[in-house]
């Protein structure tokens, strides 16, 4: 069988590269300044913390709502790819939770990882963490 | 890992029928994923949600003979469409010529960048032998050809040009067994409408269109395998069959073969001939539906000649392939590919095939599409006879483990006997919405899920099966892998997602049959008898089933509906029916059943509503009853003209909490909150979200059809920014645009309670919530919802007028 290829022309749109470009933009101007800094990172980690999968509303209070800035950064952190991203496996009922990685197609196995928690808002912390961690490495932000 | 660590479930199945009564038989297929043996116990249903903030798991065991320890089978899952066309000598060919136009939708990779491999356009080809002769699409997305003698000794050729994704060809190959000549050519044909790109696609011409001559020495040799189209035989013979229900055409079973080299896009007049014919005599057999009319010379040449649209009428549901040529060698459709598909002449001047059958001559097959997976049976339970009505199942358990990776339900539900009901109060179950739902996968699939959500995915044993399943078939919430919506669904299949103890990723909690459970519990626990009865019972009998009751209930998410069901609903409310509706976007999308298979719905997503994919062009209407699918709403029947409330918001995230309305201390509605103090907020807790108000929330609008003299009970508030306006209601998106404004800026963000008197002493009473339900076990059932639930049942209960 010969091994011709039938690639496209492989141009910048073809590659999608306006998204891109312009989800770049939005990271650098809207999150950025806000991830660089070390004390108001912590802050919206901690926000995070107290409600990971956000919570009912009860009468005379507030709905809860995230702050702006870790609204936008929560959903681009979800929005990633599905090949390798992170989800919660129920491996006992009500009592142990572990972290697994998608296959990102039908037909593929998921990962099961050794890393266990015991309630599903302590999962969904830990997997908010490994994202963030993965943007702030991308845009070389120590942390 | 210690021992009592799940994984990926270990057994599941299917049963043949969904609605019995007792007397009746059910059959069980089971699939043990490693041939173990399994318990399997026959158990009443009550509460399914395990929450240990709720009233916890309840079932009971019932003794039955089916109950016992059953030897396990592997019982692998045979997805993807084709027509078959049963082996015939007359297709044992020497000299051929093979066309079609086609569409492929992924020549090379499917959507999400997954390699296909090869797939069969026509075949007479037996992948285990490599025999026989077949039209295919290669691995690098070309037209070819295979020949083949056995073994290693088969040729392939190709035009060596790529067949472009979303793009009509017409696609020949021939061989001449006397030279040896092979031709092969596919050349494009676009137009304005037709596809889903314009003309400048191509541009250059030659990077697609192609046409190559080669010689071969070898001629095919004959096999036992079937005719297909979009796939070949890897197993001439399975030993599974096709034959009644939506086969009824076929007078004996037929058996279908194991099948691979499966495609995935549309195909359109296929043709075998038994010579190598001329570019110009293709052209001349492909330029008419049907070859009747042809010259003698060449219809002679003819082994077949299908018309896709030959038996197109009212609708385009038959499993039956009209051949046209001389020998009438009809196909079979299997696995339910989609019919009355737009065709390579589409014009846009027809927006049915009921109105243009010839513009919509196509189907478009899909490698992941599942009918019936046709298991060998496993058990058979005969309900017996002093079997309350209700809602059971078939617990199974691998070597009798109770981990929930060794451990699955299979749903069924027993109406009560023939000779009338046994109840004045009926539950209907929404098993048409359940299917529309099924194996959605979209824990795995899905990134927008995350964002509806508001949350990780828990991933539970079922699903990790589901996922390496590709979905048992999928359900209408997915896409097929080329990027098209799954428009049908099947019960004769594993459904993962109905199932108890299920955690749904569309839900913080539970969802559908398992968030219907909160009803069911609470009916028995404030001591109700109740009729458990099935949408597809109201399907087939209509009012007149509905009329045996005083009040009939609905679950939490009648979504899907069919036209029928809605006549139905209608007539009861109209002749006196007292009708409670314990749901949000209930009857919103047009779902019918197949004319000869009720375990089977379709479901079109029109370009309008709040939708998991959209139609393409063209493909609006239903194939199973040839009406306009899509909304209610857009056939006139938007659902408050039914409910008195209309889908407005959804947030599947945590909820919120009902207020009292001025109505509600009128002296016509005050009854309904006896115990309920004005101020008191209704519904502040619960255990789908944490409250009353959730998920998705309909309100009142008397431009949309609430009747008049309705009264708003209650409705619902602070709703998060998670809640997001239904798409049909916002003709723009701007910010500050009400009707597309989120919880926190759009005052239609809410769940409205309404309650209304119809002729003959009947009523409506409408929750506008689906969250509603999951309230009514707190606080050991003593709670204001309970209260105002168990006041309007035993006000409905009550004969003679409302107050």
């Amino acid at each position: 069988m010969a091994t011709r290829r039938n690639t496209g022309p492989g141009t910048a749109l073809s590659r999608d590269y306006g998204y891109t470009a312009v989800d770049d933009y939005d990271i650098r101007t809207y999150l950025l300044p806000a991830l660089r800094d070390a004390e108001q990172r912590a802050a919206l980690i901690a926000e995070h913390r107290a409600h990971p999968r956000g919570a009912a509303t009860q009468p005379d209070a507030a709905p809860c709502s995230p702050s702006p800035v870790l609204k936008r950064l929560i959903d681009r952190l979800r929005v990633v790819p599905q090949a390798g991203k992170h989800t919660i496996v129920e491996t006992m009922p009500w009592a142990e939770y572990a972290i697994g990685i998608l296959p990102g197609q039908r037909g593929g196995v998921v990962k099961i990882t050794k890393e266990r928690y015991r309630t599903r808002e302590d999962a969904e912390h830990a997997i908010f963490l490994k994202r963030l961690h993965a943007l702030l490495d991308q845009y070389g932000i120590g942390y | 890992m210690a021992m009592n660590q799940q994984m990926m479930l270990q057994i599941t199945g299917y049963t043949d029928r969904c609605s019995v009564r007792p007397g009746d038989e059910v059959t069980f297929y089971v699939h043990s994923e490693l041939d173990a043996a399994y318990q399997a116990d026959i158990v009443r249903l009550i509460h399914g949600d395990t929450n240990p903030e709720g009233p916890g798991f309840k079932e009971k065991v019932i003794r039955t003979a089916a109950n016992g320890r059953y030897r396990g089978r592997h019982q692998p899952i045979y997805a993807g469409s084709y027509v078959l066309t049963p082996s015939d000598r007359r297709f044992d060919l020497q000299s051929f010529t093979l066309c079609a136009y086609i569409y492929p939708t992924t020549p090379v990779l499917d959507t999400e960048g997954v390699a296909v491999g090869a797939q069969a356009i026509l075949s007479k080809w037996d992948a285990k032998t490599n025999t026989g002769y077949g039209l295919f699409i290669n691995e690098r997305g070309e037209l070819s050809l295979r020949i083949g003698r056995g073994r290693g000794n088969f040729v392939e050729y190709s035009t060596r040009k790529p067949l472009f994704r979303k793009v009509w060809y017409q696609v020949a190959a021939s061989y001449d067994a006397a030279s040896g000549e092979v031709r092969i050519w596919q050349t494009p044909h676009v137009t304005i409408t037709n596809g889903g790109h314009g003309m400048s696609m191509l541009h250059p011409l030659d990077e697609t269109s192609g046409s190559t001559r080669y010689r071969s020495t070898l001629a095919p040799r004959a096999n036992a395998a079937p005719f297909l189209l979009a796939a070949s035989s890897l197993q001439a013979a399975s030993g599974r069959y096709v034959y009644g229900a939506h086969y009824r055409q076929l007078p004996d079973p037929v058996e279908i073969p194991v099948h691979t080299h499966k495609y995935n896009g549309k195909i359109e007049r296929p043709r075998v001939a038994n010579c190598a014919l001329s570019a110009a005599q293709v052209e001349l057999l492909l330029a008419n539906a049907s070859v009747q009319q042809l010259p003698g010379e060449l219809r002679a040449a003819i082994v077949a000649a299908w018309d896709f649209s030959a038996n197109i009428a009212d609708n385009a549901a038959s499993t039956h392939i009209v051949d046209t040529g001389p020998h009438g060698l009809h196909g079979i459709c299997v696995n339910l590919p989609v019919r009355g598909a737009t065709g390579f002449n589409w014009s846009s001047d027809y927006m049915s095939f009921r109105h243009a059958p010839q513009e919509y001559g196509a189907i478009h097959f899909h490698d992941e599409s599942v009918d019936d997976a046709r298991w060998a049976p496993s058990f058979t339970l005969k309900v017996p006879a002093s079997l309350p009505s209700g809602v059971y199942a078939a617990r199974l358990r691998v070597n009798g483990e109770t981990t929930a990776d060794c451990e699955d339900y299979i749903p069924f539900f027993v109406r009560p006997p023939a000779d009338g009901p046994t109840a004045k109060i009926a539950f209907v179950v929404a098993m048409h919405s359940y299917l529309a739902y099924a194996n959605d996968n979209l824990s795995v699939n899905s990134v927008i899920a995350q964002l509806l959500t508001g949350q990780v995915p828990l991933l539970q044993p079922g699903d990790l099966l589901l996922n390496k399943e590709k979905g048992y078939g999928l359900g209408t919430y997915t896409s097929y892998r080329d990027g098209w919506g799954v428009n049908i669904s099947s019960r004769l299949r594993p459904i993962l997602n109905m199932r108890p103890k299920y955690v749904h990723v569309l839900s913080p909690s539970v969802w559908q049959f398992n968030a219907d459970l909160h009803l069911i519990d609470w009916l028995y626990a404030m001591g109700y008898d109740v009729d458990v009865i099935v949408d597809e019972d109201v399907q087939r009998e209509g009012v007149s089933l509905l009329n045996q009751y005083r009040i009939v209930l609905t679950g939490h998410h009648p979504e899907y509906s069919s036209e029928q069901q809605m006549q139905a609903y209608h007539d009861y409310q109209q002749q006196g029916g007292r009708f409670m509706y314990l749901a949000a976007n209930g009857f919103y999308w047009i779902c019918q059943p197949h004319p000869d298979n009720p375990n089977i719905v379709e479901v079109r997503k029109g370009d309008n509503g709040t939708r998991a994919w959209t139609v393409s062009p063209g493909e609006y209407c239903n194939a199973f009853d040839g009406k306009h699918g899509g909304l209610w709403r857009v056939r006139g029947r938007v659902m408050s003209k039914l409910l008195g409330v209309t889908f407005t918001s959804f947030g599947l995230t945590y909820s919120s909490y009902y207020r009292r309305a001025p109505d509600s201390e009128l002296p016509e509605c005050k009854w309904m909150f006896k115990g309920i103090t004005r101020d008191e907020p209704i519904g502040n807790f619960g255990l789908v979200g944490g409250g009353a108000a959730g998920l998705e929330l309909d309100r009142y609008d008397l431009e949309l059809g609430t009747p008049h003299r309705a009264y708003l009970l209650a409705h619902s508030e602070g709703h998060s920014d998670m809640f997001v306006s239904v798409t049909e209601e916002s003709t723009f998106n701007a910010r500050g645009i009400i009707p597309g404004g989120l919880g926190d800026s759009n005052p239609r963000t809410r769940a409205d309670i309404v309650y209304y008197k119809t002729p003959n002493d009947g009523a409506v009473l409408s929750v506008g919530s689906m969250a509603w339900c999951g309230s009514l076990s707190h606080n050991g059932y003593d709670n204001n919802v309970s209260r105002l639930m168990k006041n309007a049942i035993d006000g409905f209960l009550k004969p003679g007028a409302l107050p």
